[in-house]
């Protein structure tokens, strides 16, 4: 019991001596060198996720494009733009009609051309959100 | 724990939130059942009738027509009058097949402001249609918009 006692505060007295051996200046110069690699690391992994996200940027803007372009078609095919105009023009038999007008709405409108088109837009968002954050950790906040 | 410390808490804000989410999918899912079973029915009865409507064969037409995996739309057409046979017409659209239009005396036809009679239609004139189908596989026209070329 005595033993067991010793030995446990044997190592209590090592640690004690070890931290007492460290002298105040360089404790400081080590913990801020750490800071200062932490920080660097920091920036590094910033500017590369700056590099992916400005690539998916770059692809989302040019899907927009492209998938815009086979959304407005996809509309001017099914004859869905005409159909809203018709929701105007002809509102009194729209609302006569409303269960067959409603119909046509979900027949006609060009589901997986619009939802790739969201998508797009949603990526485009999200990537340019993450671009403008690792811009501002890589750049702007050392 | 009180009911409006419950209420206003984290857990039940994302509950209600899971919670409309749920029903919004069921709603969209019933929906998509609904509207997959007219194009189903329509479809059958499009291809059913194919030689009385449009005075094709029978056969073959009903089987290129499933075979496609695209069932035509029951509650509209879209497209240019290929066909004029008074009270009915045929519509062709850009992507799908030929439709029969069916006009009765409550169908509206307008081209512009102005309301026309069922006479006044011609060929080749792009128009949109609004109706319900019915079971020899025609569309009962109740709008007939006819559009500027």
């Amino acid at each position: 019991m005595l033993l067991a006692g010793a030995h446990q505060n044997a190592l209590l007295f090592r640690i004690t001596i070890m931290a007492n051996k460290i002298p105040p200046a360089l404790s400081s110069q080590l913990l801020g060198k750490i800071l200062d690699k932490i920080a660097e690391e920091k920036r590094k992994a910033a500017i590369l996720k700056l590099i992916y996200s400005s690539l998916g940027v770059v692809a989302s803007g040019i899907c927009f494009v492209i998938v815009g372009n086979f959304f407005r078609s996809e509309l001017s095919a099914s004859g869905f733009v005409e159909y809203l105009h018709i929701l105007f023009s002809d509102s009194g038999v729209a609302f006569l009609y409303w269960k067959d007008f409603m119909l046509f709405a979900l027949e006609f409108f060009p589901v997986t051309a619009a939802t790739t088109f969201l998508l797009d837009i949603v990526a485009f968002l999200g990537l340019s959100r993450v671009m403008i954050q690792s811009t501002k950790l890589a750049f702007v906040s050392q | 724990m009180k009911i409006d410390e419950f209420i206003n808490s984290k857990k039940f804000r994302i509950g209600l939130y899971i919670l409309v989410a749920v029903i919004i999918l069921l709603f969209a899912f019933q929906a998509g059942v609904w509207v997959g079973y007219k194009k189903a029915m329509f479809s059958y009865s499009w291809g059913e009738n194919y030689h009385r409507n449009f005075g094709g064969p029978r056969e073959g037409i009903t089987r290129r027509f499933m075979s496609r995996e695209n069932f035509a739309n029951p509650n509209g057409a879209f497209g240019k009058i290929i066909k004029i046979e008074l009270p009915s017409i045929i519509i062709q659209g850009e992507k799908e097949s030929e439709k029969s239009v069916l006009i009765n005396d409550d169908t509206v036809i307008r081209r512009f402001r102005e309301i026309i009679k069922k006479e006044d239609i011609k060929v080749g004139e792009r128009s949109i249609v609004i109706g319900e189908p019915n079971a020899s596989g025609q569309i009962e026209a109740k709008l007939i918009r006819l559009l500027p070329k």
